[in-house]
């Protein structure tokens, strides 16, 4: 039997409901055992659904959709507004597709330090946007309330990575319907600023965006700016509202949702870090990223949350809550999203690969000979780069990368680990100082042969890089230096099963551009799309194209 | 008082005491010929070493680790060259215009002027700036000139972000006090990256109100 939300059957939405009972012993907002009532009580712990697994227009989503509605009408300096919400992760006023001549802004210092905090390419990735959405959830709950539906309510996740759901790359229904159930009232789940296929129902992501294997196999969740692994969770840095490379989590699936539901000609909402949290599904996507941090601690026992200092007491981020008062937080007291300050699970955290982690193997080979193995991340060593900038204009690339020194060595590969105790070596490919101004999607191949058909070569495609965020990271301004995004992809694997099938002087790296999504059905906003597209692909320049080893 | 301890006891960065404090103040605009603008501005550039390298070390190590290790020092000193060109034309500027000693209204007004340049937009670009990388040529002379352009360009930026705070150490003589304090914030604002800017102008008046009222003599 699936988790009930709330413990029991959700008011429907336009109903009045009836006070809470503080008494009612399913009430998640209570303690579900008897307290000393002079002692201070914990709530529930919520449970966050599964939007997939909620029918279309389930309470849980009817009630979102009118709370957005309301928070729509606060105003732009309205903590608890809409508009506000959205600009916390970041906002540019010159991009600000509702900007009207009567809003009234927050302060200029206000602005600096509760706007454009989002954090990126960073160690801070991860529990920075779990503060952001356990705030918002508790807003969106306050207003859930206010508009007289039950308390509890509970942010859903969309999991686009759902292998048993064919339909699980699609946008779930209800954010595509023009009118609520009601037929009449204006659905705000809906925007018009996506990628053309979404809101008519067809397929926005490739199997390859949404792939998580290569973020549950991270063995660590630190990674390093610097050409190796950028880890699970992002390299290390200070505040970092952009710039330097993703970790593994943050590039695939999290930027490649993304943009496919954003799309590129014109980036819609999704597709910009100044536009995302406009887009209601964005929440949805962001409660699954943040899904995938619960299920990579769980799948290893070596899966771990970094120890530093740095990371669990610094920075402190801050926040307004469903109050309206200023919360501080730091990483460390939001590791655990089942005790204090959120109380939530999700309804799914179990692990969906059936492989194990490749850290799992290593220990056990380590255990085997009698060694301790600690999963750190090495400083890497750049063994190959190109020498020319690659120039992208909606059509397959190459570009030659000659090699300096060899790129596989003595070491044992990654996936051989059992033969040989120790950090596997890892081969990366990097992507360096990427700027434009729309975000094309493209899938990067390694040594295609001469003439072949990228479809019919799955197995030389090194990864998806999605270019989200790509004109915010190109340009210079109070909040970027405008030196472009980086990418680095594991490419161990792919170079281990190429075998000796390869030039030992030169690697050729062929980036092809994502190709509309081909699944959608007949319609007015799917037909209009292609012309758009062949109308004009702006540049997008690749500053170098580099690869790095662990010695 | 904390500046009068740093007058009687304060050491010049560069002078190693008064002694170099000394000929320093000897090297004002109209008082020497321009052989000696030289002293003056080689205390310009340990400060802006001592003070500035501490600050470009991400920048550094991007330097380095985007570099084939075979040439990673080349490409190390190539940029450290290339960061410190605008800095030394600044200091050649300096060198000749500033008045070299110290007075309480000279600090207390550059003091001023820095904590305003603090809250500017330009200012705050600049400093985001800092932050900048860029692709570089893996090989041969291009890869020399991108370690050099590299640094220029970051040096470029600090200019920009610390010309003002920089000028102050000067105004103040290069005393230790000044530079540590001044230091200080330099680091708090480039390793935080999102500084507070009105705490910072703040903490900066605050420092030229220190340093002014309690200047010897």
């Amino acid at each position: 039997m699936r988790y009930d939300q709330y413990g029991k059957k959700p008011t429907e939405p336009g109903e009045p409901t009836e006070p809470t009972d503080p008494t009612d012993p399913t009430d998640p907002t209570e303690p579900s055992e008897p307290t000393d009532p002079s002692e201070p009580t914990e709530p529930a712990v919520r449970i966050r659904p599964d939007v997939w697994k909620l029918d279309p227009w389930d309470p849980t989503i009817e009630w979102y959709a009118r709370a957005i509605a309301e928070m729509r009408t606060r105003s732009l300096d309205d903590p608890s507004g809409w508009r506000f919400q959205a600009a916390i992760h970041a906002y540019n006023r010159s991009g600000d597709p509702y900007a009207a001549p009567g809003d009234t802004l927050p302060s200029s210092g206000d602005q600096q330090r509760f706007w454009n905090q989002c954090q990126h390419s960073s160690w801070y990735f991860l529990p920075w946007h779990r503060m952001y959405l356990g705030h918002f959830e508790a807003i969106v709950a306050q207003t859930v309330e206010q508009l007289g539906g039950p308390s509890g309510w509970s942010l859903p996740y969309w999991n686009y990575s759902d292998d048993s759901n064919p339909d699980a790359r699609r946008i779930p229904p209800a954010f595509r319907e023009p009118t609520l159930p009601d037929g009449t009232t204006p659905n705000p789940l809906r925007v018009s600023q996506r990628v053309a296929a979404a809101n008519s129902g067809g397929i926005v992501a490739d199997p390859a965006e949404v792939d998580i294997v290569d973020a549950l196999d991270e063995t660590v969740f630190v990674g390093t700016a610097f050409g190796g692994t950028t880890g699970f969770g992002g390299p290390q840095t200070a505040f970092n509202h952009g710039g330097g490379p993703p970790g593994k989590l943050e590039m695939t699936p999290h930027g490649d949702v993304h943009v496919a539901v954003g799309g590129s000609f014109p980036p819609g909402f999704m597709s910009r870090f100044n536009t995302a949290g406009l887009d209601p599904l964005f929440w949805l996507h962001h409660a699954n990223i943040d899904r995938m941090w619960s299920v990579w601690l769980a799948r290893a026992p070596g899966n771990a949350n970094p120890s530093e200092n740095a990371w669990k007491q610094s920075p402190t981020f801050e926040f307004h809550d469903a109050a309206g008062q200023v919360v501080g937080m730091t990483s460390e007291e939001v590791v655990d999203s089942t005790s204090s300050p959120f109380f939530y699970r999700y309804e799914d955290e179990s692990d969906p690969l059936a492989t194990p982690a490749p850290s799992a193997a290593v220990a056990a080979a380590a255990a085997a000979a009698g060694e301790e193995v600690e999963m750190t991340q090495e400083p890497a060593e750049m063994v190959a780069a190109s020498d020319e900038k690659t120039r992208l204009r909606g059509r397959a690339v190459t570009t030659r990368v000659a090699v300096e020194s060899p790129i596989r060595t003595r070491r044992a590969p990654r996936g051989a680990a059992a033969a040989a105790p120790g950090p596997p070596q890892r081969i990366h490919l990097n992507l360096e100082n990427i700027r434009g101004t729309h975000p094309v999607p493209h899938r990067v191949y390694i040594d295609l042969p001469e003439g072949a058909d990228p479809d019919d070569h799955p197995e030389r495609l090194a990864g998806t890089v999605s270019m989200f965020g790509l004109a915010e990271a190109s340009g210079e301004d109070q909040e970027h230096p405008g030196s472009g995004l980086q990418y680095a992809l594991d490419i161990t694997r792919l170079v281990e099963a190429l075998g000796e099938e390869w030039d030992p002087e030169e690697l050729r790296v062929t980036l092809v551009p994502k190709q509309r999504p081909a699944e959608a059905p007949p319609g007015a906003e799917a037909a209009a799309a292609p012309a758009a597209e062949a109308a004009e692909h702006p540049t997008i320049e690749i500053g170098r194209i580099s690869v790095y080893r662990t010695p | 008082m904390v500046a009068s301890g740093a007058g009687s006891t304060g050491t010049m960065v560069a002078g190693g005491g008064h002694a170099g404090h000394a000929g320093h103040a000897a090297h004002g605009p109209g008082d020497a010929g321009p052989l000696a603008v030289w002293p003056t501005l080689a205390h310009w550039q340990l400060m802006v070493v001592a003070m500035m390298f501490p600050l470009i070390l991400q920048s550094v190590r991007t330097t380095a680790f985007r570099s084939f290790a075979a040439r990673r020092h080349r490409a190390i000193g190539l940029f450290l060259l290339g960061h410190l060109l605008p800095w030394t034309l600044l200091g050649a500027v300096v060198a000749v215009v500033i008045p070299s000693r110290p007075t309480p209204l000279g600090v207390a007004t550059a003091f001023a002027v820095a904590a305003v340049w603090q809250l500017t937009p330009t200012k705050r670009r600049a400093l985001v700036a800092c932050h900048r990388s860029q692709a570089l040529a893996p090989r041969g002379w291009s890869a020399d000139r991108d370690c050099a352009l590299f640094g220029a360009r970051i040096g470029t930026s600090c200019v920009m972000s610390c010309w003002a705070l920089m000028l102050a150490c000067t105004v103040a003589g290069h005393v230790l006090p000044v530079l540590l304090a001044c230091g200080l914030l330099g680091a708090a604002e480039r390793f935080s990256w999102r500084p507070r800017t009105r705490w910072l102008s703040g903490a900066t008046a605050a420092l030229g109100v220190v340093f002014a009222v309690g200047w010897p003599g």
